[in-house]
């Protein structure tokens, strides 16, 4: 018996992949250990929507663009984690456009911590992307440490609907720190790593469960030929924590989902919205758009 | 001036002059009197005395005594209620000069039931071998005054030396003289130190520091050095203090913390709250970055918390539903307290409206803590298209333009050493300077026109938006300034 199965490649025994993945799925939740006992039923049932659902809850916002929202692997933008945004000014851009709808997730009152070392925030920009401006609470650190200090504090108390930090660096533990306190508490917390101006390139953080990278875009002419069209901007989810959890073998849906992707997309400033801008539609800029992707 | 113990063995005294002195002993230091340092020494000695009660003041009564030997200065402390704590009246006094002779002080105290006679006491009843006098309360008064000197009633030199020229030399003297002539010859001032001596008369003094309503003190038997051993004290301190607060239906706004070190220095540790609390809980965690820093020294041997500030806070009736909207403001109030209290109050801030239409006033950062509650449709202004940038520079910063027309939008322009070339542009939206605000000097001097602002919405060719604005009105011959105000996503 033994004889044949070494002549066979290896292929790993799906029970015990299925009691390893809950295992680690237990440590990560803190979960208790009994998660292991699992019965004949649950193990038959589609592992990859187990493990979405046991480990989000399926609390997720929509970004207001079907193909992005597909994309992710939790089907919509999960609230509960720590999410990272690269990119120039546009990626202040996205973080106050999902800021302000995760604004409106906890009764729509739930303050929201905004940490950063300059003292630029109008309030009159922040109503632009539908945020309240009275809702935010600003921290002025000194430096990244008393930042990354503030944001950990607003992720642990649960009262905050969403908590954005500027940051420069951010060291491997602290990002661990704050991807666990914003997962125990349901609080998202969004790390912005761009200044305007130049863009940052600093070493990602591995803790966090999306990363995107956001560049501007050339925005389309508006049809009356005046002025300034809706924002475009480059979007691109370069990494998601689910897809490297994942295993091999499953379908080509699962195999698409939370891969590196990328859009043009357009802000809608009437419904902060974000729509997939149809490719190819502007020949000219597109060369330009694909250097600044790539 | 002063002799020290050992000067005065060697027959020098007060009000010699320094070559009879240095006739004497040869050898003699001599030091300038320094009255700030004096003053300043009293004062660290009033704060160490607060270990005692929290009301102590700093005598008034400074100098112009007649004997040369005492300089005046002093200290009031009020023990009422707070003997008891040291296990009696001369307990605490034996522990004050135990404090005060280990630190280098030489001391002498009267205790009375009236400040007056507890001051005659201390400086003429009270004498190197017997530096302390206790005048127990119902103990008579005016026969323990009567054969005290006159200056002990706190009189000026020229009143005291008239007194004695009537042969009024003792307190006791006053007692029998009548009192009409007397305070027709001297004021009412001679009477009226009188009369507070023997407590016919209230007197009133005022404390060097506030005495704060809620206060709760610790003592130790040994002195403490332990982190963990001021976490402890703490806590029991503020179980105490929100015991008090809860029974008073008051909230702290603002603790003081202090601690009694056994080289007689005090340390004052602060916390602030935004909104009125009484959670023991909580008010800790506010102290535990600021007791990190503290250096115990030698040791601590008492503490005192006192809630310097409070509000009224009433028991507040959590809503069947859960009272969700309070709760949730009250874990605002307190992550903006604990944010505070390790980053500064002045960090942690509120964005408000002001009544201005200038971008850079109309949106203000205040401190969070204690900020009024600001509704949305405060906010008034363009509502949803983005015509304001979301981050606003702070300084507007000049940059070099290319326009085709003095008045029309930019074609080219560098920023930071890049060149953007404008793909699209939106505007002008004139912004002109408040003429309302602008004080009477420079209304003359200064045209209005050059403050005026024409602000453009910019778009370069990587599609990165800018808010740029030109200065001033268009002049023939001037190149117009232009400066970048804000970045659109």
């Amino acid at each position: 018996m033994s004889a044949t199965v070494i002549h066979k490649p290896f292929r790993p025994d799906p029970d015990v992949l299925r009691a390893l993945r809950k295992q680690i799925q237990a440590i990560e939740r803190h979960a208790p250990a009994k998660i292991l006992n699992t019965d004949q039923n649950n193990a038959q049932q589609d592992e990859t929507n187990a493990f979405v659902s046991s480990r989000f809850h399926s609390q997720t916002i929509s970004l207001g663009a079907v193909e992005i929202d597909a994309a992710l692997p939790w089907n919509g933008f999960p609230v509960q984690g720590l999410h990272e945004v690269f990119g120039d000014v546009a990626a202040h851009g996205f973080s106050a456009a999902l800021v302000a709808r995760l604004a409106k997730t906890k009764g729509g009152s739930a303050p929201i911590l905004w940490c950063q070392q300059g003292r630029d925030l109008c309030g009159q920009g922040l109503m632009a992307y539908g945020i309240d401006p009275s809702q935010v609470i600003i921290v002025h650190g000194k430096n990244d440490t008393d930042i990354l200090w503030a944001m950990e504090e607003g992720l642990r108390s649960a009262c905050l609907s969403a908590v954005i930090g500027q940051l420069y660096r951010v060291p491997p533990i602290a990002g661990r720190r704050l991807q666990l306190a914003a997962e125990e508490n349901g609080v998202t917390g969004i790390l912005l790593r761009a200044t305007p101006g130049k863009t940052v390139t600093q070493a990602p953080t591995a803790a966090a469960l999306t990363r995107w990278r956001v560049l501007s875009a050339p925005s389309l002419t508006p049809a009356y030929g005046i002025g300034l069209g809706k924002p475009n901007w480059n979007l691109e989810l370069q990494r998601c924590r689910l897809s490297a959890l994942q295993g091999s073998g499953q379908d080509k849906k699962q195999e698409t989902l939370g891969r590196p992707q990328s859009w043009q997309v357009e802000w809608c400033d009437e419904t902060g919205d974000l729509s997939v801008a149809p490719i190819l539609r502007d020949g000219s800029v597109e060369p330009q758009r694909l250097k600044a992707v790539g | 001036m002063a002799v020290s113990p050992a000067a005065q063995r060697e027959g020098v005294q007060v009000g010699q002059s320094l070559a009879d002195a240095r006739a004497l002993y040869p050898a003699l230091t001599v030091r300038h009197a320094d009255p700030a340092a004096d003053l300043k020494a009293l004062d660290s000695l009033s704060a160490a005395c607060e270990r005692y009660t929290p009301w102590v003041a700093l005598d008034p009564f400074g100098g112009g005594m007649g004997t040369a030997n005492l300089s005046g200065a002093g200290l009031w402390l009020d023990i009422t209620g707070c003997a008891h704590l040291f296990r009696g009246e001369e307990a605490l006094l034996n522990d004050l000069f135990h404090r005060l002779n280990t630190s280098g002080y030489r001391a002498r105290a009267g205790l009375a039931a009236t400040a007056g006679a507890a001051w005659a006491l201390s400086r003429f009843a009270a004498h190197e071998h017997n530096p302390s006098i206790i005048l127990p309360t119902g103990q008579n008064i005016t026969s323990a005054l009567a054969s005290l000197p006159i200056d002990g009633l706190r009189l000026d030199g020229n009143t005291v030396e008239g007194l004695e020229r009537m042969g009024l030399r003792k307190i006791g003297d006053l007692y029998t003289v009548p009192r009409a002539p007397l305070s027709g010859r001297f004021g009412g001032a001679v009477l009226r130190r009188l009369d507070q001596a023997l407590g016919t008369l209230d007197e009133t003094l005022s404390p060097r520091r506030p005495c704060p309503a809620f206060e709760a003190r610790l003592t130790f038997a040994d002195p403490i050095r332990r982190r963990e051993d001021i976490d402890a004290a703490l806590t029991r301190l503020l179980e105490q203090l929100c015991t008090d607060l809860e029974r008073a239906t008051q909230g702290v706004r603002q603790l003081v913390f202090s601690l009694f070190r056994v080289d007689n220095i005090v340390v004052r540790v602060q916390a602030g709250t935004s909104r009125p609390n009484r959670d023991p809980v909580h008010l800790a965690h506010l102290f535990q970055e600021k007791l990190e820093k503290i250096d115990p020294g030698f040791g601590i041997d008492a503490v005192a918390l006192a809630a310097v500030e409070t509000n009224a806070l009433t028991v507040r009736q959590v809503g069947l539903d859960g009272g969700v909207d309070n709760t949730n403001r009250e874990n605002t109030a307190k992550l903006v307290d604990r944010l505070g209290g390790r980053l500064g109050v002045g960090r942690i801030t509120r964005l408000t409206p002001a009544a201005s239409h200038l971008p850079e006033q109309a949106s203000q950062e205040i401190p969070a803590s204690g900020a009024p509650e600001v509704d949305c449709k405060d906010w008034t202004g363009p509502a949803r298209r983005p015509t304001r940038p979301m981050q606003l520079l702070v300084q507007p910063l000049p940059i070099e333009v290319m326009a085709p027309v003095p008045d029309g939008p930019p074609v080219l322009f560098r920023w930071r050493r890049r060149q953007h070339r404008v793909r699209a542009a939106e505007g002008p939206e004139r912004i002109t300077p408040e003429w309302w605000r602008i004080e009477g000097d420079n209304r003359d001097t200064r045209p209005l026109s050059n403050d005026v602002r024409d602000y453009y919405r910019v778009e370069d060719e990587d599609g990165k938006r800018f808010w740029l604005y030109r200065e001033g009105l268009y002049h023939p011959g001037l190149p117009p300034a232009w400066y970048i105000h804000g970045f659109f996503a």
